[in-house]
């Protein structure tokens, strides 16, 4: 089932990146934020079925964000994309409520966590 | 025996990455910016113009307000003191034309004083506009961006207005942090590399009736696993924002800088 999805990450190279591996799955990427603030206010406005969240990022990082996201909306979805070790950051993505955790050089594995939560 | 082993793979490993750095020319601390800052020029400059121009200015009003000026127009209009008489309705008259001649003039020095110091707290006022809004700013940039060249991605240029200047800082920011992307990414790549290549080495090692890698393979297989080290020790050779290279993971930073916000 196709998915409206905001892609949250500071770097634009990685958004394109996360966007060319979603579309083939029949996703739309509804929109792209580059900080977590900007993260937030999108979510409040477009409400997609799904966000991709990196964690370290300007301003407000990807768990301030998560959770902003969560206080308003707790059935949200959110998958954290990162570089941070995923043994180590893993489990504080989860008992925030995260569905997934995925290290960014092992991107490709988005897809089948969206497939099959 | 074993934990002196160690110690000394460490400290090889410490000296290669060290060599890296010292190769990249990465992580120089103390590394002084190259470039002349432009504020200075432009304080330089600006004092150039004062020194140059404020004498001159100067000396005009003095001579506006001079006994010389009014007495050269006093002669203009009687005409020499040698030929006008001592008393007569002429001489009369055009005294009293010198007197408002006179008046004129001081009123004149008066107006170019009031004028020309208008003019010069109009340009300092321009002047420290253009050092705040551009200059420094520039300034900023250039000293990040030497930085950031020498491996500090941790730096980022303040982004404190979103004129032509600040869009310049901000897309300085977003090549510093897709560069540090790239880097973490081949950090982790080769790691997941080295950890494949350490298990065909221990597949092949265990073969039943083999001698481990053919020679040939082994030595292949040495200078790949070196290139890969080579690689990370350049990555390990950058200061990150908001993480760090703890021997194989890429963690938060406790202490991250939080700078390049916009405060627009």
């Amino acid at each position: 089932m196709s998915k409206r999805i905001l892609i949250v990450d500071d770097s634009s190279m990685m958004r394109k990146m996360i966007s060319k591996i979603l579309q083939p799955g029949g996703h739309t990427i509804v929109g792209e934020a580059k900080t977590g603030a900007e993260a937030v206010n999108l979510y409040k406005t477009l409400e997609p079925d799904l966000v991709t969240m990196d964690i370290t990022m300007r301003g407000m990082d990807g768990f301030t964000a998560a959770k902003e996201i969560l206080r308003f909306d707790d059935k949200a979805q959110i998958i954290f994309l990162s570089n941070l070790d995923k043994d180590k950051y893993g489990p504080d993505a989860q008992s925030l409520g995260a569905v997934g955790y995925v290290n960014k050089h092992k991107s490709r594995e988005l897809l089948d966590i969206i497939e099959n939560p | 025996m074993q934990s002196l082993k160690d110690q000394t793979l460490r400290d090889q490993k410490e000296k290669q990455t060290s060599e890296t750095i010292q190769r990249w020319g990465l992580k120089k601390n103390g590394a002084k910016y190259a470039l002349p800052h432009l504020s200075k020029k432009m304080w330089f400059c600006f004092s150039l113009v004062i020194i140059g121009t404020l004498p001159l200015i100067a000396s005009l009003i003095y001579e506006v307000g001079s006994e010389r000026l009014h007495s050269q127009i006093v002669e203009s209009i009687v005409g020499p003191a040698s030929t006008v008489l001592s008393s007569s309705p002429v001489l009369d008259a055009k005294t009293s034309e010198t007197g408002g001649a006179a008046i004129i003039l001081k009123r004149l020095q008066n107006r170019m004083i009031l004028v020309m110091s208008a003019v010069f707290l109009a340009v300092i006022v321009a002047i420290l506009f253009i050092m705040r809004r551009v200059i420094k700013p520039l300034d900023e940039i250039g000293e990040t961006a030497f930085k950031m060249a020498h491996g500090h991605l941790d730096e980022l240029v303040p982004v404190r207005n979103r004129n032509e200047i600040g869009k310049i800082g901000e897309l300085i920011n977003d090549l510093s942090i897709d560069l540090q992307e790239i880097l973490l990414h081949v950090w982790n790549h080769t790691r997941q590399d080295i950890i494949l290549m350490e298990r065909i080495a221990a597949i092949m090692s265990s073969r039943p009736g083999g001698n481990g890698m053919p020679v040939e393979i082994k030595e292949d297989f040495y200078f790949v696993k070196q290139d890969i080290e080579d690689m990370r020790d350049m990555v390990k050779a950058f200061n990150y924002y908001h993480v760090r290279l703890d021997e194989e993971k890429v963690l938060v930073n406790e202490h991250p800088r939080v700078e390049g916000e916009c405060h627009d």
